[in-house]
């Protein structure tokens, strides 16, 4: 692509010292190290939780803990993935890449950054705290639904300020990314010429500042409801439980697609890079993201089909969820045309796009399924509804993120990783995730519900086919963390373009391991063609 | 495509994202505020 002058030569890498470094970090590949780090850590936490799930379901009857405490463990572990692992991953890459990949010295905002992240051990504090109050920790769902979430003992107030505090540090995330993308991109970079994944996180930011403050009014409705008097929620004051839910999943299904987005970036720069084409169809997908964005808006009572809607609440929100597909195919095919009659190779990071490609489509396809209303009515709050939302979250998102971070690896560490562990911790990942969740489609098919903590004999053999996949599953991801370690600490020197691909984003033009300070003088694109047009 | 809002002037262009922040923020409270007005009138009606 550029061929601008990036090394930084004159540049002596200053880093500050000690632990201000980390607390008073300004640097964005500081903090993007921080909250990747973060969120790995919040994986084994939320990763812990979900093994206690499958271990009290791995037999029918009682084994483990009590029905109070397993709510607590699913509603936490939800809570903990979604808002501390997955979502603090992608800010994370994003802090990392976005001013590489624009070609900007920083963030916009360097400061708002390190409050950004700063927040969160605050509020994962909290959040983990409700565990040792009276009454233990939320265990209502990470859905919050009134009156049940009203039930909760003293962790109400901790679990609702955790959740505000969650959602002014993603607000402040997504404004940085905004700002940085608007604004500080080098000369000659025009919107059509970013990568993807900076196109598919300034959607995402954009959805982010739409719903975080929705969600954030919903829970303050619920603490004044329990606290102060007030019956939004409750009928006894004239006040609508279901509204909740309205309010709820206007922010709930934005959010589904907050954390798919920027994997959908990802994939996009991945496959053409081990495929060396250049991506098929640029702007259809730019177009894509923003039609997907957009009908996100529409489509939230699909989750509430069962509540007593009229017929033409149905339908509407039936065929805009419908439409949702055809967005989503196009990024598909094109994901696939990209690879047609291209020169394919099968680097970790390719490996995991791929498998993201056939995978996250399972999630694709029963999310149609449970659109169709009819048949949602039986679907409804069973495993059915569990085995799609974890393909689309675990071997789309989490995937999504892997692929991201075997991609760049090299980028931040300046070296290689080790290849071979790479592709067992790909294959034992890639075939245990299966063996987790695609029994829960039988399972809930068959109607076993979901957030229970026992079940009927005739649900044994599936529960324990899942639970092996999902020890197997947690354990290999040990695989990934010894990885990083080893990469970290040495490895065979990493090149400026790491990889024998099509590399074609600025980041590959600066140095292995990226300089402390890049681009602190803007490289110039004007005139300089890219990729794919 | 223009590059119009691209960085030519680091100064000029912090100048412009502090601003943009500065409404997205509002944006964001104003949606806070505004859908639980919008509740209150619901719950009131
Ligand atoms: C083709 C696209 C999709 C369609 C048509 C679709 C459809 C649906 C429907 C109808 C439900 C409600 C099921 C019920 O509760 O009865 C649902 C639940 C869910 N979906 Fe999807 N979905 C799609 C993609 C996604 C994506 C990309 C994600 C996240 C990355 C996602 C995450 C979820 C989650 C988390 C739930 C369950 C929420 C809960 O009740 O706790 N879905 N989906
Ligand atoms: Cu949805």
């Amino acid at each position: 692509m550029a061929h601008a002058d990036t090394h930084d030569h004159h540049d002596h890498d200053h880093k500050p010292a000690g632990i201000g470094r980390w607390l008073f970090a300004t640097n964005h590949k500081d903090i993007g190290t921080m909250y990747l780090l973060w969120a790995l850590f919040m994986f084994f936490l939320g990763g812990a939780m979900a093994l206690g799930i499958r271990l009290e379901l791995f037999k029918p009857g009682m084994q483990w803990f009590d029905p109070g405490f397993y709510n607590s463990l699913v509603t936490n572990h939800a809570l903990i993935m979604i808002f501390g692992a997955v979502m603090p991953a992608w800010v994370g890459l994003a802090n990392w890449m976005i001013p590489l990949q624009v070609g900007a010295p920083d963030m916009a905002l360097p400061r708002m950054n390190n409050y950004s992240f700063w927040i969160l051990p605050f509020a994962f504090t909290l959040l983990l705290s409700s565990f040792f109050t009276a009454g233990g920790a939320p265990a209502g769902g990470w859905t919050l639904y009134p009156p049940l979430s009203l039930q909760a003992g003293d962790s109400f107030p901790l679990t609702i300020f955790a959740i505000h505090m969650m959602g002014i540090s993603s607000i402040m995330g997504a404004i940085n990314v905004i700002v940085t993308i608007m604004n500080m991109r080098a000369p000659g970079m025009t919107l059509l010429k970013l990568p993807l994944f900076c196109w598919t996180w300034l959607i995402t930011a954009y959805l982010l500042i739409a719903v975080m403050p929705v969600l954030a009014g919903a829970v303050t409705m619920l603490l004044t409801d329990h606290y102060f008097g007030t019956s939004f929620f409750n009928p006894a004051g004239g006040g609508d439980p279901v509204m909740f839910q309205h309010i709820f999943w206007f922010f709930g299904h934005p959010e589904v697609y907050i954390l798919i987005l920027p994997a959908f970036g990802i994939v996009s720069e991945i496959i053409p890079a081990f495929s060396r084409k250049p991506l098929f169809g640029y702007d259809a997908m730019v177009y894509a993201t923003a039609s997907i964005a957009f009908l996100s808006f529409i489509v939230w009572a699909h989750h509430m089909f069962t509540v007593g809607m009229p017929l033409a609440g149905q339908t509407f929100f039936m065929m805009s969820t419908m439409l949702i597909a055809i967005p989503t195919g196009v990024k598909v095919f094109n994901w696939t045309a990209t690879m047609w009659k291209g020169s394919l190779s099968f680097e970790p990071p390719m490996l995991f796009a791929l498998a993201f490609l056939f995978l996250f489509t399972i999630g694709g396809f029963s999310g149609l399924m449970l659109a169709i209303a009819p048949a949602d009515f039986q679907y409804q709050d069973t495993y059915f509804v569990v085995a799609h939302f974890h393909y689309v979250l675990v071997p789309g998102a989490v995937f999504g993120i892997m692929a991201g971070v075997y991609y760049w690896l090299p980028k931040w560490t300046g070296h290689m990783y080790n290849m071979t562990l790479a592709k067992w911790h790909f294959w034992v990942s890639t075939i245990s995730v299966n063996v987790l969740f695609f029994p829960q489609h039988f399972l809930g098919l068959a109607g076993m519900p979901r957030r229970i903590p026992d079940y009927s004999t005739q649900f044994t053999d599936w529960n324990m086919v899942s639970s092996v996949g999902g020890f197997v599953f947690g354990f290999s991801q040990l695989l990934f963390v010894v990885l990083i370690w080893q990469c970290a600490r040495g490895g065979a020197k990493a090149t400026d373009k790491v990889w024998d691909g099509m590399m074609t984003g600025l980041e590959w033009t600066v140095a292995s391991p990226a300089p402390y300070h890049s681009f602190t003088e803007a490289p110039d694109l004007t005139g300089v063609a890219d990729s794919h047009h | 495509m223009s590059d119009n809002d691209a960085n030519h002037d680091p100064v000029a262009s912090r100048r412009k994202a502090r601003r943009l922040a500065l409404v997205l923020g509002l944006v964001a409270i104003a949606l806070y505020v505004g859908f639980i007005l919008m509740s209150v009138l619901q719950a009131s009606h």
